[in-house]
């Protein structure tokens, strides 16, 4: 194993700090910006007492300090607020939410990996064909396309139109009755493929595909980029061209050797995007009614719901940490030079 | 078998750049003996480099053979398709290049990129049968602790044991013919005399007929039996290793040997030759090496001079020396 026990605690910890420097941060932001949370929480029309009220329920007649050691107190409890726009605790808000992102996110970078780092490998030994230049300019497409266009024109012509997939939610409701289904973890795809439940697994799996393709475009550009350039700087390695005058079949030299090399830049990248996309998925969950963790953290953005803009963001880090951390190791399982 | 071995014939090879097109081999012909080893000997920017690929039809995609053949034990290799160069390669020829380090995949072992070669070269599909070959393979090239080797990654070896590893590479499959492209160029000089040591005996032991290509006449001193000395793409002089060395004939040769510095001489000047490599994208109506020679003639700028043998065995490419023979 290239990874040492120490590097493990070593990353833990640093991950508890970068957490902890984010909820700083994010705290300080969220009380400085100048904004009245307090009408929010009070309802409409609120009478002046009751808005003096809010205030103090929310502590927001105290000093920043006083209110960051308070919501410190209370994260490390694991006590992360209630969200003012929702009324229930973020904590709760945040673990509905985040399965459902998830779910949408790891299967848009399925299909990102298994159309992107093939085509982007055909590209790089057809290089100056016109299989090169198609899947060029597929994937520059599909990176920079902008997510909510493309997922309201699939959402009209493929749902609305056609009737080919539908168009929104994760999935139907009735189906969920009619099964009698209850969800364990939130994954929907994977509590019901565990328990037998097909019924409601290829309606998951329906309801998952025009959200997930979208979403896929952006990490799909990516690693077919990616995988593109940095094979082609492989191929033209020596130690590429000896294995070839060697005589090692070329099948063997590109899909077990050079592919090899090619792949560790390929998963730092859609790590990192990976990360990005858990966030950035909520156009895509707004277009198709998807209850993710985007979705909850841009409304609570627009209402100044600090609580669940502060849970949000910790979250996010969080995945980010450990995604990084995951890639670092995958990295030194591929590379032997690489050593943590 | 009464094929030989490696025979080069009219080779003309050019590169197709940005800048134009470099006419880098200019209809080359040599062969080497069943057994022999033949140096190509020359600056960079020769084309001896170009004619090592050539011989095993892995040239860079930006080449073309504009003429000539390559025949490896009567098989022309420049006429064949990818998958039977493939059957050809370690089978019949195999290669040593400079720079071991670059030459091995850093995230496979050693013992992975044999155990391929036996496996696909071989038809060794057995684990336990491949790594015995293997490791007979490397113990063969002098390496101590064949195990050791057998799982370590290029990073961990030094260079000289990476070098032996790359002969146990390029020898597992046992070839006729071996192309050494400057192997001992990157070591340190203590190492270079092991490896050129190794390279004889293996030569000897396998009835090997080797392809060294060198810029170091030092070198070819020790290794070879005969030199090819190339200028600009061209061979101007070839012929029995201690004729070439001893009494070169071709001004070119001559400044060639006067270049390689001595320690003895260590308090005099280095020599080298005044002006540098013609451009390699135009052609010249005479000796290419006219405008840096010292002994000009004034046909040597409008007539190519021919190899021509002086006496059995050593040819020379030379106005001036054809002229004095009559």
């Amino acid at each position: 194993m290239p990874v040492s026990k120490e590097y493990i605690v070593k990353r833990l910890i640093l991950l508890v700090l970068v957490v902890f420097g984010v909820l700083i941060i994010t705290f300080v932001i969220t009380r400085i910006i100048p904004a009245h949370p307090e009408l929010l929480w009070a309802g409409s029309h609120p009478t002046k007492e009751q808005l003096e009220k809010a205030r103090k329920q929310l502590r927001l007649d105290e000093p920043i300090y006083v209110q960051l050691y308070y919501y410190l107190v209370d994260f490390v409890k694991g006590n992360w607020g209630v969200s003012w726009r929702t009324k229930h605790p973020v904590l709760e808000d945040i673990t509905t939410a985040l399965p459902a992102t998830l779910e949408l996110v790891v299967v848009a970078f399925i299909i990102a990996i298994i159309m992107g780092i093939p085509l982007g490998a055909l590209a790089a030994l057809k290089r100056e064909t016109w299989i090169d230049h198609i899947v060029r300019v597929v994937s520059v497409l599909g990176a920079s396309v902008p997510v909510f266009w493309l997922a309201l024109i699939l959402q009209l012509v493929l749902s609305n139109w056609l009737g080919i997939l539908p168009g929104a939610k994760r999935v139907d409701e009735y189906v969920v009755i009619e099964t009698g289904f209850k969800p364990i973890t939130g994954f929907i795809l994977f509590d019901s493929l565990v328990q037998g439940n097909f019924a409601v697994f290829t309606n998951a799996l329906k309801h998952i595909i025009l959200p997930a393709f979208v979403l896929s475009m952006y990490p799909f550009g990516l690693s077919a980029r990616m995988t593109r350039a940095v094979m082609s700087e492989v191929l033209n390695e020596q130690y590429t061209r000896s294995a070839l005058a060697w005589g090692l079949p070329r099948r063997i030299v590109i899909y077990k050797y050079a592919l090899k090399n090619a792949l560790a830049p390929v998963i730092a990248s859609l790590g990192l995007s990976f990360g990005y996309t858990i966030i950035g998925a909520f156009m895509v969950e707004l277009v198709f009614v998807w209850p993710g963790l985007g979705l909850y953290a841009a409304m609570a953005l627009l209402s100044y719901d600090y609580p669940a803009v502060i849970g949000c963001v910790i979250v996010v880090a969080l995945i980010y940490s450990v995604i990084n951390m995951v890639v670092d190791i995958i990295h030194s399982i591929i590379d032997p030079r690489v050593k943590l | 078998m009464a094929e030989k071995p490696l025979v080069v014939e009219n080779l003309t090879i050019h590169y197709y750049t940005l800048h134009g097109i470099v006419k880098a081999v200019r209809n080359v012909s040599f062969e080497v003996h069943r057994g022999e080893s033949l140096c190509l000997v020359g600056e960079s920017g020769s084309g001896k480099s170009t004619i090592g690929l050539s011989v095993l039809g892995a040239l860079p995609s930006n080449a073309r053979v504009v003429s000539g053949r390559v025949l490896i034990e009567g098989t022309n290799i420049l006429e064949l398709d990818e998958e039977n160069l493939e059957s050809i390669r370690g089978r019949k020829v195999s290669i040593i290049f400079q720079d071991p380090a670059a030459s091995f995949n850093p995230l496979f072992t050693i013992g992975q990129v044999l155990s391929d070669i036996v496996k696909y070269k071989l038809g060794i599909d057995d684990k336990e049968e491949a790594k015995r070959v293997v490791l007979k393979a490397l113990s063969e090239v002098g390496l101590p602790d064949p195990e050791r080797i057998f799982n370590s990654y290029p990073h961990e070896l030094s260079g000289g044991m990476l070098q032996r590893a790359a002969i146990a590479v390029a020898l597992v499959t046992r070839p006729s013919v071996l192309v050494a492209d400057e192997p001992t160029t990157m070591l340190d000089v203590t190492l270079q005399a092991q490896i050129l040591d190794l390279l004889q005996s293996l030569r000897q032991k396998l009835g090997l007929s080797m392809l060294f290509i060198t810029h170091n006449l030092g070198v070819a001193a020790i290794v070879c039996d005969r030199v090819a000395v190339m200028y600009a793409g061209s061979i101007v002089e070839y012929g029995p290793t201690d004729k070439i060395l001893l009494s070169p004939k071709h001004p070119y040769t001559k400044k060639l040997i006067e270049c390689v510095p001595r320690s003895s001489i260590r308090a005099g000047r280095l020599k080298y030759i005044p002006g540098s490599l013609p451009d390699l994208r135009r052609d010249y109506p005479g000796c290419i090496f006219a405008p840096r020679c010292d002994e000009v003639l004034e046909e040597c700028t409008r007539v190519k001079p021919k190899l021509v043998e002086v006496e059995p065995g050593h040819a020379v490419a030379c106005h001036r020396v054809l002229r004095a023979k009559g």
